[in-house]
């Protein structure tokens, strides 16, 4: 470990502070946004390991994360806690899940070096839909942050209140509030280290997969593609189509058509599937954490709207998917 | 004495909308003065949400009263199985909805029913309440708040900011500034004070 | 008015006072006009300070309630109007609706929140409970070991930005030692 740049907070991180003489005057829209663009590099382009509580449902769980960043493709670890759970891999390739309880891999193939949006810049028509402000400087443990507050103007997105480190911009604790400011999820760093470098094994899997089901796209030389052209017609304001792409679920024989739609920072992601893709389907409403999910049958079609956005939204959008 | 004891409580009690809890219960009881209580503490937040969708201010007014009308009617039959401001936002929701669809039903230039002498009184009142003098009051209410925020000490506007913009309780801006509960009941207290000081005149 | 009734005033708006405390409190509230009065005005800071808007009408709003009200009560044989039953009905409705493309992962209904290293942890994860009393809206079903769900999250999780991602990531991984998989807010009054 890098003793440069190296920090660790002890579980005292979780009693954030503001300092005593903190800064209270609001800073300017362009430079919080800025804090924005600077998290969502260092998210992506940092390379760091650290332990987080993750709180849902009442549940806290504790994961661990480790990410690195070279050559200008990203691989990362998120695990559980224990060592002994489940784990998720992303690698350049792709993203392989692994469910020792399951005694199940996944490996989905996403070629891509760095998520697709960690480029995005947020513009000021970000304030259209959310306002962003920061009043407060605080501190985790000894280090100090950043309070950005974004709250929705309307009732199709969801507020974040973000903690972030006032060196690299990490966000030390993530609060996820609904349409009525409850606390729906959050994050919270109890210890990371910021690295100068992190080796490739430190990012592969710890788990023996030995004996486990894989599932993996099937290259059945199936007919290709749906001839339709889907989109959604009643869109919340703001969100508009940032990318239609046609990919394989691991296990599935039927390519799925991807919708991307986002507001700028909220994104909403719509899959169309095959009917025999997966009959078992359920339709309707499904949550998980600040996840939403709606699933209905369109033209024969499975559509599944899904996102961190509120039910309405997913609802809303799925609810108006056409083929055209 | 109770500082710890408190913390705990007042944690854990918080989300269940103790003070809301209390009114229902008498509002059950047949008690209309508690649902003013509920009234005066939702009325700026439904009509904001009524908002959305009724752009028109006095029409939104209209929809708020008929939202609350409704959660009042409703309220022997609310369980409490859901925070009763959530239940109060669905019933604020769909009435802006169904306002919306009557509104496409309706002549366009006919605003509401003639022949329903109901709809001339809840008019005449807000004519009354839209007078310049009234506006002009609350233009005043609303910037001598918002002085009287700006002029507080760092500590009592940073308890009172995350307190009503963040909606934080207690217990997490404690954790946030780094003191007990009790200084941050205290510090949420006189700054309410201290502006209160400013806004009562004006009341 | 003392200075700890008026504190205690502020501390009920917050929601802060056990649940017989408030009890209690609303009693006495009722009882002293200076008293609501204060609340009002505590009301109002707090909608200022929120920006919301307000309309010159809102501070008539209780009088026009009272209005309609009386007006009601008059009319009225008191029984139970026809939409709150039809409520309860379309509430059953949407209750049955509400399934969860995240089945696969739901294990025990009430599993201990394993890793979770202190009482700190303890007390965040409490704070994010559904309130006391609340019919558990968690829903958790059993089903086979389907991954749809899971899978639709990875491949929209890689096209979120890096915060979306980790959250998204930290569910999948989370949710395996948990049920978290719940119904949505669907029953609606009318």
């Amino acid at each position: 470990m890098s003793k440069a740049r190296g920090m660790r907070l002890g579980l005292g991180a979780l009693l954030l502070s503001i300092a005593a003489p903190a800064v209270v005057a609001q800073e300017a829209p362009a430079d919080v946004r800025s804090w924005l663009d600077r998290m969502n590099v260092a998210i992506e382009q940092l390379n760091y390991r650290g332990r987080f509580v993750h709180v849902i449902e009442g549940n806290a769980e504790e994961l661990r994360i480790v990410h690195r960043f070279a050559d200008g493709v990203v691989g990362e670890r998120i695990s559980s806690g224990t060592g002994d759970g489940s784990e998720i891999l992303t690698t350049g390739d792709g993203v392989r899940s692994v469910f020792p309880s399951k005694k199940l891999v996944v490996e989905e193939s996403e070629r891509s070096t760095i998520p697709v949006a960690s480029s995005l810049s947020y513009t000021d028509e970000l304030e259209h839909y959310y306002q962003i402000t920061s009043f407060a400087r605080g501190s985790v443990a000894d280090r100090e942050t950043q309070v950005v507050s974004i709250r929705p103007r309307d009732e199709y997105r969801y507020g974040y209140l973000l903690f972030l480190d006032q060196e690299t911009a990490l966000p030390l604790k993530i609060q996820v509030r609904d349409e009525q400011g409850q606390v729906i999820e959050s994050i919270l760093f109890t210890e990371i280290s910021v690295l100068d470098s992190i080796p490739e094994y430190a990012v592969a899997s710890s788990i023996s997969a030995e004996g486990f089901t894989v599932k993996r796209p099937v290259d059945a030389g199936f007919e290709s593609t749906d001839p339709e052209l889907w989109a959604a017609t009643r869109l919340p304001s703001g969100f508009r189509l940032s990318l239609a792409r046609q990919s394989l679920m691991a296990g599935s024989r039927y390519p799925v058509q991807h919708l991307v739609y986002t507001d700028g920072l909220a994104t909403v992601s719509v899959f169309i599937a095959h009917p025999d893709s997966d009959p078992d389907m359920p339709e309707g409403f499904s949550r998980l954490g600040s996840t939403n999910a709606f699933t209905l049958t369109v033209d024969g079609r499975l559509a599944t709207a899904i996102g961190e956005v509120p039910g309405r939204t997913v609802q809303r959008i799925a609810t108006s998917l056409d083929a055209r | 004495m109770q500082s710890t004891d408190r913390k705990v409580a007042s944690s854990g009690d918080r989300r269940s909308g103790s003070s809301d809890q209390a009114l229902v219960q008498r509002v059950k009881q047949g008690d209309r003065s508690a649902f003013d209580l509920l009234v005066a503490k939702y009325q700026h937040k439904i009509l904001n949400l009524i908002m959305r969708y009724v752009k028109d201010p006095s029409e939104a007014m209209d929809v708020a009263q008929e939202a609350f009308l409704k959660a009042y009617r409703a309220v022997p039959s609310f369980r409490g199985d859901s925070a009763f401001y959530t239940w109060l936002y669905r019933i604020a929701i769909n009435t802006a909805k169904n306002h919306l669809v009557a509104a496409k039903r309706r002549p366009a230039s006919l605003g509401f029913d003639l022949s329903d002498s109901e709809a001339f009184e809840p008019f005449a009142v807000l004519r009354d309440m839209d007078s310049p003098e009234h506006l002009a009051l609350t233009d005043e209410i609303g910037e001598v708040i918002n002085q009287a925020v700006e002029a507080l000490p760092v500590e009592l506007r940073t308890a009172i900011l995350l307190r009503e913009i963040e909606g934080m309780s207690y217990e997490e801006i404690a954790q946030t500034m780094e003191c007990p509960v009790g200084t941050v009941r205290s510090r949420i207290f006189r700054a309410r004070e201290a502006i209160d000081k400013k806004l009562k005149p004006l009341m | 008015m003392t200075d700890h009734f008026d504190e205690q005033i502020s501390e009920f708006i917050d929601d802060e006072m056990s649940v017989e405390e408030s009890e209690f409190f609303v009693r006495r509230l009722q009882r002293d006009e200076s008293a609501r009065r204060q609340y009002l005005r505590y009301q109002l800071i707090g909608a200022a300070v929120r920006g919301e808007y307000w309309h010159p009408g809102v501070s008539e709003l209780g009088r026009r309630l009272e209005q309609a009200l009386d007006h009601d009560e008059a009319q009225s044989g008191q029984s139970r109007p026809r939409w709150v039953h039809l409520a309860s009905v379309s509430g059953i409705a949407a209750s049955i609706a509400l399934v969860a493309i995240f089945g696969f992962m739901a294990l025990e209904p009430d599993a201990p929140a394993a890793g979770a290293a202190s009482a700190a942890l303890l007390e965040e994860a409490q704070s994010l409970a559904p309130p006391a009393g609340e019919p558990a809206s968690t829903l958790v079903v059993r089903t086979p070991d389907r991954t749809t769900g899971i899978q639709y999250m990875i491949h929209h999780a890689r096209y979120s930005s890096g915060m979306f991602r980790t959250i998204a990531q930290s569910n999948v991984v989370a949710a395996q030692e948990k049920a978290l998989v719940a119904d949505f807010e669907g029953a609606a009054i009318e």
